[in-house]
Order: C-alpha cells, then structure tokens, then sequence
C-alpha cells in the first residue's frame, strides 16, 4: 500500500489533493496530512511515506525549507518530493528542481497533471510490487 | 502591459481555479453582486510589486464550491469556509501574477478572511466581476506600485 503525505497550510486544499490522488486510482494508499514542513517530518518519522507532496507557502516550516531538509537527509534522501504551490514559476520551479523535487506543478491540479506527473513514479511502485 | 491583458489574465485565473476545484464555468459580469449575502478575504502581494487583492464572492457560491470538495453532504464548519475561501483567493492571485510576471519571484502574504460587511473599493482600484452557476464573484485589485504597472 502506498503512503503518501500532503503538506499545506490549508485543510481545503490537503482536501483537494487527496480528492484528485483518489481519482487517479489512489484510493487505498495512505494519507498522511501536516500543516507545514516541520509537523511533516515529525509524522514521517513516525510513518514513513513513499511520496511527498508539499505547498511551498506555509507559516513555521515552508516547502523549500522541507525539500531542502528531505534532500539533505540520508535516511529521506530518495523519497520522491512533488511541490504543488500558488507561488510557482519557471524561475521558482527551475530553482526548485535543482534542490531535487520531481515536479513542480501549479494550484489548482487536476486529475489528468497529476497522472501524468506521477506516471513514472506509480509505474515504479508497480514494478517493485510485481 | 495593457489593461486588455490583464483583463484576459484574469479571466484564466478565476476560470482555471474555479473549474479545476468545483468543475464550475464562469463567465464575466457587467456589474458586481447586487446582493449583501457576501464573503470576502484580501491579500497582500509583497513582488515582485507591492499591492493588494481582494476576492468578494456570493455566500451560497462559496458553499457550492465547498460541497464540490469536501462533499454533497458534508457539514462544512464556518472555519473550513474562511480556508477556502482563502484557498481560492491564493490560487487566483498566484495564477494571476504568474502569467502577469512569469519570469520574477511572486511572495504572497497570508490571506485574511473578512469580518462584515465588504468595504468599498478605492476609486483608482481594478475590479473584474464574474458570475459561475449564476451568482457573482468579484476581484479585486489596489495599490498604487502594481496599477501604475497598468495604463489602461
């Protein structure tokens, strides 16, 4: 089973999220929600995630400084890290593709950007199941 | 940048957040809600301009858009209303500015929810009025840094 966290700020868009990673045939995975970046590395500690999912403008810990953590991490390192923000653009994604996020994708999302952006990595996670 | 062009990117960002979350198409407006049953929030732009939004949005559409994420029967409390309108108010403004400026770094400020009745806009501010399942939402832009940076 995968388990995925979502971070933001806002309930309503954990909400939302979860709603499309549903649509997209997630049904069953895990949630695990955090309001910002520092709730979320104390959760995954906790329970560790196959895939994060993190808004960049958040009070306490922010996305970049998550992605920033997750990546200098030895133990988080590989963990595929998506940011969804209302703050991006291609100056902002280009910056944080090279901290190692795997996409960078602009509120709100759909069902069809999110397949498409996760493809790679559920076609992985099948692969290892198999 | 023309009036024209704003005008138009305005009209993405509203279509494409209210579409995206609540599967609801708008279209533009003439006048803004004649009605008092309103729910507004503003926020504060830091750049690459300094300004401000605000969205005002009919109250019964802010529900429908709250049922088409949290559920057709799901009880959604006075606070998960603020967050979204919140949510909706960050997510326009930040598709807004991203096709506006797409090549200088956006900072947002902290959406906050308004308390009574809307105030009114200043004179020199921008205002887009736009209608989805027949009842209004309007935004709303102020501050002299960021309307100087459109002539009409």
């Amino acid at each position: 089973m995968i388990r995925i966290a979502i971070v933001d700020d806002s309930g309503c868009a954990r909400m939302f999220i979860q709603k499309c990673l549903e649509i997209i045939g997630l049904k069953d995975a895990t949630f695990i929600e955090a309001a910002n970046g520092k709730e979320a590395l104390e959760k995954m500690k906790e329970t560790p995630v196959d895939l994060l999912i993190t808004d960049l403008s958040m009070p306490v810990m922010d996305g970049e400084a998550l992605l920033k953590w997750v990546k200098g991490s030895p133990e988080l390192k590989e963990l595929p890290v998506l940011v969804i923000s209302s703050a991006g653009n291609p100056a902002r994604e280009e910056k944080l593709l090279a901290l190692g996020a795997m996409a960078v994708l602009a509120k709100p999302i759909s069902p069809v950007t999110l397949l498409h952006t996760l493809e790679p990595f559920l076609d992985a996670k099948e692969e290892n199941n198999a | 940048m023309h009036r024209d062009e704003w005008n138009r990117a305005m009209l993405a960002a509203v279509a494409e957040t209210l579409e995206s979350m609540a599967f609801m198409e708008v279209a533009t407006a003439s006048e803004p809600a004649a009605t008092d049953d309103l729910a507004w929030a503003s926020l504060l732009v830091h750049d690459p301009t300094p300004g401000e939004f605000r969205l005002v949005i009919a109250s019964p559409l802010l529900r429908a858009i709250g049922e088409n994420i949290y559920g057709p029967t799901a009880a959604i409390s006075a606070p998960q209303m603020e967050d979204l309108l919140s949510e909706l108010l960050n997510t326009v403004v930040g598709r807004f500015m991203g096709k506006i400026f797409p090549l200088e770094a956006l900072r947002l400020g902290i959406p906050v929810p308004g308390q009574g009745p809307c105030p009114e806009a200043e004179s020199t501010a921008l205002a887009w009025h736009f209608q989805a399942e027949g009842l209004p939402l309007s935004m709303v832009a102020s501050g002299a840094p960021l309307l100087l940076l459109c002539p009409p």
